[in-house]
Order: structure tokens, then C-alpha cells, then sequence
């Protein structure tokens, strides 16, 4: 179990949890990152933050300040 | 009265697609979040029958987090509507359930519409509708907006709900120690399992290359500084011709028009006042904006309706997010390219009300649609037509861009203290714009508007001008009077009392500007007919400008007070005199600073 802002690029994981508090926590919910699903950072800005990434069929930017806030395990 | 049906979903799901083929209105629709602000009205017609159909801001859920999403929420949790269509996103069915269950679970009459059919099946994703009915029980239409299906079937689906009896609410079961949300999640996830297959490749391949490159650490900013470049050199190139017809157009019209006066004996001063005062300012506005608007507009449009821009804030957010500020301010920022005032309104995507405030106050450092004519055509006459001027207006961008990222910086150290929130950005796919569609939707809703809007402005400054110019009837005139009080304090920024007017006299429209100042040198209180673009390097050489000069009005164009409207947009949005003040200083002590800076470098040199 890692945090997701060191999941390589191109690489699938699992969710497993959300430890933002809540407007961040809500929201990631409602773009789709819940525990069990599944999540693939595809490519990063000039400078490396932020990162989008595959979930639910659409790509999400997030931080990866944010990022740290989901937990994943390898796929 | 005709039922009112309330068009809800996720951002970016087509809703305002839906809602121009429904209702016919003009509406434009862009493919990014948050371009829907406020509640939008339509009446469309199905079988005969008149129904009113409101277009509700994109919203994730029914806890909302800006203040856009709180007008969505509301219309919804209040019931102000008959029924409810809710659009769902075809090509991502999990992440349009939550929502639309929990607007179900709320309002029984609520219809759900399946959009964006035709791309899903182009990503080889099939929606199973009747299977979604079924399970939920209620009336599910599959649509592709874009190419008008399924509209008329989806709104009679509505009409039919709001009319007859109400159906019995959705029972929302929840797990011990759930929240709404986490069940509707829940939920949405079986829903997706049980209606949607697969039946090609699992996602785009050729959309992650594209933005691979688009994004990439050595390609994004070149790519997006060449593709803005170029939308200015095509704006810079394609308008001299048009502006310099338009204006003997016009030439031609005014002296038709004093023939006409004369042969009515109208007296001297009334003749001035209507042609030279009203008549030629309003003449020099349009053939002076017209030209760059109608072409700088589509190529804009085209940009935005691919899905460019979102693009755009993802590669600049690394910036915003160093001074503590959105990374969306890079979208209402380039809403600001095309007007500020829709700019500032546009700050309300921004969850955060600091980060909000930021953005609203560093959008008038944005050059808008009223200022490019005339930094365009100053480039133009003193740096010539080619590539050197298409460069230096890439410079302005960086300059305004460097500016808005300093002030941002510069606020949330100072009064607007705090931590950048957290932030989210969808990046939608690129989808392929409908070149036509663009070039008369961009026309009639931007051009045009925009156009008569200034037109609006001009023609009563047009006769307060000509009355500074003219009164008092013996002596010097108040606008000469004006221009020569203001003289020594122009000098010493590089500039002279001339544009100084111009910018103080042209704040009711920052198109005006430069007639003013050409104006000014004449202190005649007409325009002259080299106010617009051809001669203009005659008339501004002949009143001793040099190319520091040129760069100095640049540079206090790009920063000095918003227009009337924008600073009165600003007022409303934050309703504080105190932001609206200080949105007006902040950038004009800059701008003056640019100034005393340039002609410092100019005179050693």
C-alpha cells in the first residue's frame, strides 16, 4: 500500500482508501475515486505536478499534493 | 403556464448541447467545466406543446462546493422545477449515476437522459437502456445531442412526468454507517456493471498521445505558445484588409450623410455633433474591432470547442499552485482574452472564496478583446506587419501571463493569505468541433454582441467628446484644457497628456482608447480620419511617438483599470467597493511602473 502520487506513469492500480478531509474527500468521490476502483496516471504537466489520470473512463488531473490523500496497492 | 423541466448533470456531460437543440436559442457551449454560469431559460416545443426548459449549472453532487454548484443544488433540493431530465454521460455511466441518483431519491418526477451516444460508441462502449429502466424505474432515453437525436424523446419523457401522477421516490438503501454519497457511489457502481458492455479496445489510445504531446514536459508550453501565436498572426495578418474597406465604407456614408444635413440646413454645430461627434467615433470603433474580432473570435472558439483549454490550465497549474492560487484562474483568464466582465463572472468555477478573490482582482491584466485592435495595430505600425510583431504579441501574452502569476503571488502574501485548496480538473476528450456551427455561433454570439455593446458605449461618448472638444465655444477647449493639465505627468511615464486622456476618457470601453488619444493631438474634439488603422503611423509619429512610446501605451494597456462594465461586474461579484477599488488601483500603479521602467531603458539607449 503506497500513496498514489508515486504510482509510475502507465502504471494500473487499486484503490484502497481516502484520507483527505472533506471538501477534498467529497469531491474525489464524486469524480469517481472510491476504494476498489481502479486508477492509471497516464501523463504529467511540464513540471511534473499535476498528474492526470484514467478513472472511470475519464481522465482527472489532481496534484500530487492531493494525490498523496489515496492510497492504492499495485493491480 | 408551460411546465418548467430543469436540464441537470455533471459538467461537461452536453447538457447545454441539449439545451440549444432543444430550445433553438444560441447558447454557447464549451467543452470544459463550468462554462454554464447562473441558470439559463429556454422554451422548447414538443408535439405542439410549449414547455419552459431551464439549463442548471454542471454540479458533481447535491453537496455543493462553489458557489455554482450552490445555485444547481438549490433548484434541485427546493423543487422549483415540474420534473427533472437528468443527462448522464454515456461514455461514463459510473461517474453520472451518483448524481443523477441522488436528484432521483429528491424528486420522483425525474427522467434520465443518456447523452453522448454516438462518442461511446466510438469508444466501444454500449449502454444497455431498458436494463437501467428496469432497475430503476424510471423513463431512460438515449441521446446524442450534438447530432440532434433523442432530444424530442427525452423532453416528451419529461413532459409526460411533470403532467401525470407522481411516481414513488427512489429508496435510496443504505448500509449501516454509510453517507448518501458512499451509497450512491455504491450503487452507481452495480448500476454500470448491470448496463454497460464492452464491445471494442478499453480506452482511447490515440487521446492519451495527443495529450502526451500537448502536455509534455518540452512540448506543452512551446505547443501552446505557437498555437496562440498563430491565432494572433492569422488576427494580425487577415484584418488590415477588412478595416481598411470598412473604413472607406464609412467615409463614403459620412459624406452622403453631411451632403444630406446640408441640404436640410441643420446648423453647423448640430451637423458636428452627429457626424463628427457621434457618427465618426462609432464608424472608427467598428472598422477598428469589427475585422480582428470576427476572426480572432472563431479561431478562439475552435480552440475551446476541441477542448484545448482545459489543456491549458493543466500545464500552467504547477504556476498558480506556486503563488497559491487556482489553476483554474487559467481558464478564467482566458474567458479574459475575449471580454474581462465575462471573465470575472466566469471566477465563479473557483471553489475557494481567497482563491476566487484572486482571480477576479488579476483579470483585468488579461488583454481583452477592446484592448488587442489597438495593441495589435501599434505593433503593426512601428514594428512592422511580419513575424517581429506576431513575436512581440506572444511577448504581451507572456507579459500578462507573468503579471496575473506576480499579482496572484503578490495578493496571497500580502492580504489574501492561505494555503492553495484542493483541486481537481477534468480533462474531457478532445472532441472535433463543428467548424460551421463555430463560425456563426462565434459571430452572432461574441462578434456581434460585443460589437453592439461597444456601439452602445461609443456613440454617447462620441457626443460628450465632441462637446468637451467644442465648449466652451470661445478659447482653449476642455478637452485641450484636459490634455495639457495631464501633459507633464504623461512625460514623465514615457508618455504624454494625450493618452493619458485617452486611458481616463476611455474607461467607459478600452476600444476607444486610442481614438481618444489620436483625439487628444488634435484637442479638436473630432476624430480624425486617421484614427483608424491606415494612417495611424502618420498621425502618431507626426505627435512625436516613438517605438518606447508605443511599447509604454502597450504596457499600460495591458495594465491599468478594468472598463466600466468589468468594475462593474467585479461590484456584483464580490459586492465590495473595496475589492472594486483595489481591482482598479492594483494594476494601474503597475502599469505606470512598467512605464517610468521603460522610458528609463529607452533614454539610456
Amino acid at each position: 500500500m503506497f500513496p498514489l502520487s508515486r504510482l509510475p506513469l502507465g502504471r494500473r492500480a487499486r484503490i484502497l482508501s481516502l484520507s483527505a478531509a472533506d471538501p477534498l474527500k467529497s469531491r474525489l468521490m464524486d469524480l469517481g475515486f472510491v476504494p476498489g476502483g481502479e486508477i492509471e496516471p497516464l501523463y504529467a504537466a511540464p513540471w511534473g505536478d499535476p498528474r492526470a489520470y484514467l478513472i472511470c473512463e475519464t481522465v482527472v488531473a489532481l496534484r500530487q499534493r492531493d494525490a498523496t490523500a489515496v492510497a492504492v496497492e499495485e493491480a | 403556464m408551460s411546465p418548467l423541466i430543469g436540464l441537470c448533470g455533471n459538467p461537461n456531460v452536453g447538457k447545454s448541447t441539449l439545451f440549444n437543440a432543444a430550445t433553438g436559442l444560441q447558447q454557447h457551449t464549451g467543452n470544459w467545466t463550468g462554462k454554464t454560469v447562473g441558470l439559463q431559460t429556454g422554451t422548447a416545443r414538443v408535439d405542439g406543446r410549449a414547455l419552459t426548459l431551464v439549463d442548471v449549472p454542471g454540479t458533481y453532487s447535491l453537496q455543493p462546493m462553489s458557489a455554482e454548484e450552490r445555485t444547481a443544488a438549490d433548484f434541485v433540493t427546493e423543487g422549483r422545477a415540474d420534473a427533472y431530465l437528468v443527462v448522464l454521460d454515456g461514455t461514463s455511466l459510473r461517474r453520472s449515476l451518483p448524481l443523477a441518483l441522488q436528484i432521483m431519491a429528491r424528486q420522483p418526477r425525474t427522467a434520465l437522459c443518456v447523452n453522448l451516444l454516438d462518442e461511446a460508441e466510438k469508444r466501444g462502449i454500449r449502454v444497455d437502456l431498458c436494463a437501467l429502466s428496469a432497475a430503476l424505474g424510471v423513463p431512460v432515453v438515449g441521446a446524442a445531442a450534438g447530432r440532434r437525436r433523442g432530444v424530442t424523446e427525452a423532453l416528451r419523457a419529461a413532459l409526460a412526468l411533470a403532467e401525470g401522477p407522481a411516481p414513488n421516490p427512489l429508496p435510496l438503501s443504505r448500509e449501516p454507517g454509510e453517507s448518501e454519497a458512499e451509497a450512491c457511489h455504491r450503487l452507481a457502481k452495480g448500476l454500470s456493471a448491470l448496463a454497460v458492455r464492452r464491445t471494442g479496445p478499453d480506452r482511447a489510445a490515440a487521446q492519451t498521445r495527443a495529450d502526451r504531446l500537448l502536455t509534455g514536459r518540452w512540448l506543452g508550453l512551446p505547443v501552446m505558445l505557437l498555437l496562440l501565436g498563430l491565432v494572433f498572426f492569422l488576427t494580425l495578418r487577415g484584418a488590415n484588409y477588412p478595416s481598411a474597406l470598412l473604413e472607406r465604407g464609412f467615409a463614403l456614408l459620412e459624406a452622403w450623410l453631411r451632403r444630406g444635413l446640408v441640404a436640410l440646413r441643420a446648423p453647423a454645430f448640430l451637423s458636428g455633433l452627429l457626424l463628427d461627434g457621434v457618427f465618426r467615433v462609432t464608424a472608427t470603433v467598428i472598422s477598428v474591432m469589427l475585422p480582428p474580432m470576427a476572426i480572432f473570435f472563431p479561431l478562439f472558439t475552435l480552440l475551446e470547442d476541441l477542448g484545448y483549454l482545459p489543456r491549458v490550465a493543466f500545464d500552467l497549474d504547477r504556476g498558480f499552485a506556486r503563488c497559491h492560487a487556482c489553476g483554474k484562474q487559467a481558464l478564467t483568464m482566458c474567458m479574459g482574452y475575449g471580454c474581462n466582465a465575462v471573465g470575472v463572472t466566469g471566477c465563479r468555477i473557483i471553489d475557494s472564496k481567497r482563491e476566487r478573490l484572486i482571480a477576479i482582482l488579476t483579470n483585468g491584466v488579461t488583454p481583452c478583446n477592446g484592448r488587442f485592435p489597438a495593441i495589435l495595430a501599434l505593433l503593426g505600425v512601428f514594428f512592422g506587419g511580419g513575424l517581429l510583431s506576431a513575436g512581440l504579441m506572444v511577448g504581451v501574452l507572456a507579459f500578462s501571463l507573468g503579471m496575473t502569476l506576480g499579482l496572484s503571488w503578490l495578493l496571497s502574501k500580502t492580504i489574501l493569505r492561505g494555503q492553495p485548496s484542493a483541486y481537481t480538473l477534468e480533462l474531457p476528450p478532445f472532441r472535433m468541433p463543428q467548424v460551421g456551427k463555430v463560425l456563426v455561433r462565434s459571430f452572432l454570439d461574441r462578434t456581434l454582441r460585443i460589437l453592439l455593446r461597444a456601439v452602445g458605449v461609443a456613440a454617447p461618448c462620441g457626443l460628450l467628446l465632441y462637446l468637451l472638444g467644442h465648449l466652451p465655444l470661445h478659447g482653449p477647449s476642455l478637452l485641450a484644457g484636459l490634455v495639457r493639465l495631464l501633459d507633464p505627468a504623461g512625460k514623465l511615464f514615457g508618455l504624454d497628456g494625450a493618452v493619458l486622456t485617452g486611458f481616463l476618457l476611455g474607461a467607459p470601453a478600452n476600444e476607444i482608447v486610442l481614438p481618444l488619444t489620436l483625439m487628444g493631438y488634435g484637442a479638436a474634439g473630432v476624430l480624425s480620419p486617421e484614427a483608424a488603422a491606415g494612417a495611424l503611423g502618420t498621425a502618431l509619429l507626426g505627435a512625436g511617438w516613438r517605438r518606447g512610446t508605443a511599447l509604454c501605451f502597450i504596457a499600460l494597456s495591458v495594465l491599468h483599470f478594468p472598463c466600466a462594465t468589468t468594475l462593474w461586474t467585479i461590484k456584483k461579484e464580490t459586492g465590495s467597493w473595496g475589492w472594486t477599488l483595489l481591482a482598479a488601483l492594483l494594476p494601474t500603479v503597475f502599469g505606470l511602473l512598467f512605464c517610468l521602467g521603460i522610458r528609463l531603458i529607452t533614454t539610456l539607449f
